[in-house]
């Protein structure tokens, strides 16, 4: 299974109601920038 | 969506595709897609990270979401999958929890209508699996591969023990009553409140 079959598998799915984007830290960017949204950052920790 | 919301012609992004070295892009993928499955044998082709073009991105809800006049706006992000409180039946993330609270706290403290609420959920990296489904879960054992424990097996998780509601669409919409709906943290529960989420 080549790496263009897995990313077809995947998004094909996914949970019901997520979309697929160009780029995850452009859309977090863009969301930001050209829409007025505050980021809510939850780094990699464990409580 | 917004014309100013696109960030580059048709043309531009055919020349930026065609400037960049799509076996360095292949290999990347290949390479990301390997530590994401475990498959090593890959026929290692030139392939794009995805096959959305830029005008086709999103969809209704996204662009309504983004385009929403007032209220309050988060974009809430994460990186790891390992962010997580357990105990008890459930496995939460903390990027939910987080928005659980975010929500609560203007529609409850700050007495904001549900609908002036608008949050983008943007999860990537390992946490980017919690936007697959049980199928993918199980295929690719990402259970193992990500050492997330299912609490109702004990095992590795082989479905997205994040998704689901944890207390039913149908839990009471009293916030005063005990599990009530707006304590809810699975992925399902917090999309019945607007969250739209992104892979």
């Amino acid at each position: 299974m080549d790496a263009a079959a897995v990313i077809e598998d995947i998004q094909a799915n996914l949970i019901p109601g997520a979309m697929v984007i160009p780029a995850m830290v452009g859309e977090v960017s863009r969301a930001q920038q050209q829409y007025g949204y505050s980021l809510v950052f939850v780094p990699a920790f464990t409580p | 969506m917004k014309e100013s919301s696109i960030m580059r012609s048709d043309d531009q992004n055919e020349r930026r595709w065609n400037r960049r070295s799509l076996v360095t892009k292949g290999a990347v993928i290949a390479a990301a897609s390997v530590a994401a499955t475990g498959i090593t044998n890959l026929n290692l082709r030139p392939v794009a990270a995805h096959n959305l073009p830029a005008e086709k991105a999103g969809g209704p809800a996204y662009d309504a979401a983004l385009e929403s006049e007032g209220g309050m706006r988060g974009v809430f992000q994460s990186p790891d999958i390992h962010a997580t409180v357990g105990g008890g039946e459930d496995l939460d993330h903390l990027v939910f929890i987080q928005l659980r609270n975010w929500l609560n706290s203007f529609q409850f403290s700050y007495e904001m209508a549900p609908e002036e609420l608008h949050t983008i959920v943007a999860i990537y990296a390992s946490a980017n699996t919690m936007t697959y489904n049980d199928t993918i879960w199980e295929k690719y054992q990402f259970g193992e591969k990500y050492e997330v424990i299912d609490p109702a097996t004990g095992q590795a998780a082989v479905r997205n023990p994040f998704f689901p509601s944890r207390l039913g669409l149908d839990a009471p919409k009293d916030p005063t009553a005990e599990n009530n709906f707006y304590q809810d943290v699975g992925i399902e529960a917090l999309q019945e409140r607007g969250a739209v989420v992104l892979c």
